[in-house]
């Protein structure tokens, strides 16, 4: 149980800037999760704070205690790797008792741990096997509890869903929020998936080039946007973007049709407009304040469809509930709520409204 | 699928057979003279099956022979390449290991030039120090002793230990050194208990190429070496060179055999570790 304080951390490899002056505070129990495209920098300031790798500028507390300059081990923090990292050469159960074994644990505490957090994940059958018997999943739930055997302050998780198949990355995400919720134990969690950052993160910083985006709730930042690489990274299907401009009176016009939105101290300014695929509706009838559009194709996928359609607006796709029955080439009117139209600055990209 | 006996196929097979035959011969005809009397080998027919097998000179290479002052036969000085090679590859395999993850795993100022300089070492002749090795073991009061041939072959084997090792430490996976230092692993227990455990392929190469290398020696063996000390290399050529009694062609053939015979072992033994082993070295690395 710990607070995290990471104050002003930069990282710089020769002449690249990897990190730029990373301001991050986490409350006591609180899983933040870092994701960004690859290159962002989420890895090093993970693997900074775990200890791997030494900061250029900055500090890092951890429950009051200042580890920056600490070795991994010293920290008390304990990280879930993307390949797992087992050690091939010993059994499940001995790679659990390892970082006890490390830190001189005796003997039969050890094996009290090592049964607990079998217990726990349920891989008490699996104790004596080496890591290559094992199958991802398997290998998934060792490494979780090699990092839950010896309590640590701090959970680091590297991409741990990653190597995993489609339909096991969802129950191991569930499973890791449940485990996350029963022990409480403040956590880290980088992924370059939108969709674990948005389930599994208590709050989610977005990093691009070295620098956080925004640092929000996942429903803020779904429903607030702070600039267009936010809107653009977070939601599948992806925000519809399309190029516009505030007249002079200080309304937002996409494709010249009125948004509803007004931003009269942006007068004149172009901006780049976007609804999200499922607050576009589609109208029976045209309007002072409806898209023209043509459907282009449908994408059926069970509970939804996905219509794509085009106009003068550019291409968009609209999420619709159950079945869609639109044939290519149908006329639609699209319409949208003023309060779920999200303005950027077409230069900048910040958010104007 | 079956594939038909083209002419190009039986051609290929003759070559394949033909080069075997090539390459078993000489071990054929050491075989089966190292059993003949040695009248049978004298009435002139090398390739010949025996007409009378016989043990005797095997028994007479081994332990009668005639090779220092005592007619001991070869068994001391097989000991003595035993007391000299055992050492020396597990020596030389260790620091070879400890370097290659120094090298790798770790930042160190100036480490490709380090490892240039190891590599170098390799391409070292055996005649360009055999001046200043003897005035060095003369020093250490190691001349003339197994312990100082053991010494030689250690400092020899160093450079390609640290080449095997070096390169395949550098395909070794990162997460899992990550893993362990952050699980508590200092520098010797991180080698003792990860890296030298998963890197039996290479070990075993370096543990062949070394052992080839250093049992079969004769250089190090005749400059350095008494006649208490001899590697077996040494004492089989003193067997076969004596120009003195009759040509024991029979013993000669027994003795080679022997002297051999442990390098074929390890080589059956662990052939198949030592092809895979190159592999990951030099495919990975």
């Amino acid at each position: 149980m710990a607070t995290l304080s990471i104050e002003k951390i930069s990282k710089r490899f020769g002449n690249t800037q990897v990190l730029h002056e990373i301001n991050l505070d986490l409350a006591d129990g609180e899983f933040l999760v870092l994701v960004g495209p690859s290159g962002c920098g989420k890895s090093t300031l993970m693997n900074i704070v775990a200890g791997l790798e030494e900061p250029t500028t900055g500090k890092l507390e951890l429950a009051g205690r200042d580890i920056t300059h600490l070795e991994p081990d010293e920290r008390d923090v304990a990280m879930v790797f993307q390949s797992y990292a087992l050690y091939p050469n010993m059994t499940v159960a001995q790679n659990i008792a390892f970082p006890l074994e490390m830190r001189k644990v005796p003997k039969a505490e050890r094996d009290k741990a090592v049964a607990e957090v079998a217990q726990m994940l349920q891989i008490g059958h699996l104790l004596d096997r080496k890591p290559r018997q094992l199958s991802g999943g398997q290998r998934q739930r060792v490494a979780i509890g090699r990092a839950l055997a010896r309590h640590p302050s701090l959970f680091l998780f590297d991409e741990p869903l990653s190597n995993l198949d489609a339909k096991l990355r969802v129950d191991m995400r569930a499973e890791l929020k449940k485990l996350h919720m029963s022990t409480g134990v403040t956590t880290i969690y980088v992924t370059h998936d939108q969709v674990e950052a948005m389930t599994l993160g208590t709050r989610i910083a977005v990093l691009k080039d070295g620098l956080i985006q925004q640092l929000a709730t996942p429903m803020e930042l779904y429903n607030r946007p702070a600039n267009l690489f936010v809107a653009g990274f977070i939601g599948s299907p992806a925000i519809n973007l399309a190029d516009g401009a505030v007249d002079a009176q200080g309304v937002v016009r996409m494709a010249g049709v009125d948004t509803g939105v007004r931003l009269p101290q942006h007068a004149g300014q172009a901006v780049k407009v976007g609804v999200r695929p499922e607050d576009m509706l589609v109208q029976p009838e045209a309007s002072a304040n409806s898209l023209a559009a043509k459907v282009t194709l449908v994408e059926p996928t069970g509970a939804e469809s996905y219509v794509l359609v085009g106009g003068a607006f550019g291409e968009f796709t609209l999420r619709s509930a159950g079945e869609a029955t639109y044939a290519p080439g149908a006329p639609l009117h699209l319409g949208f709520a003023a309060d779920k139209v999200h303005v950027f600055d077409a230069a900048s990209g910040q958010r104007l409204n | 699928m079956k594939r038909a006996l083209t002419p190009q196929r039986v051609l290929l097979y003759l070559v394949l057979a033909f080069l075997a035959l090539v390459f078993l011969t000489p071990i054929y005809v050491m075989v089966v003279n190292s059993i003949k009397p040695l009248d049978e080998i004298r009435a002139g027919n090398l390739v010949s099956l025996p007409l009378s097998p016989t043990i005797e000179p095997w028994l007479q290479a081994w332990s009668k022979a005639q090779i220092g002052v005592q007619p001991t036969g070869l068994a001391p000085y097989f000991m003595n390449s035993f007391l000299m090679v055992i050492p020396a590859v597990l020596i030389s395999t260790v620091i070879g290991a400890l370097n290659g993850y120094v090298l790798t795993q770790f930042k160190v100022r100036g480490a490709t030039l380090i490892f240039g300089a190891l590599l170098f070492s390799v391409f070292i002749p055996f005649q360009i120090v055999l001046i200043p090795m003897a005035r060095l073991l003369g020093e250490l009061g190691l001349a003339g002793t197994v312990g100082g041939l053991v010494l030689v072959h250690t400092v020899y084997g160093i450079g390609f230990g640290t080449l095997f090792f070096r390169n395949f430490y550098a395909a070794f996976p990162q997460e899992l050194v990550k893993s362990a230092r952050m699980d508590g692993a200092g520098f010797f227990v991180l080698f003792w208990r990860l890296m030298l455990p998963n890197s039996l392929p290479i070990v075993v190469v370096n543990i062949i190429w070394q052992f080839t290398n250093i049992w079969n020696d004769f250089l190090f063996g005749a400059s350095f070496s008494d006649f208490d000390s001899f590697p077996l290399t040494v004492a089989l050529n003193n067997l076969v060179s004596s120009s003195t009694g009759v040509k024991e062609y029979n013993v000669h053939f027994a003795g080679a055999f022997i002297a051999a015979l442990p390098t074929l072992i390890v080589y059956v033994l662990s052939g198949k570790y030592f092809v895979r082993g190159l592999m990951a070295g030099s495919v990975k690395g």
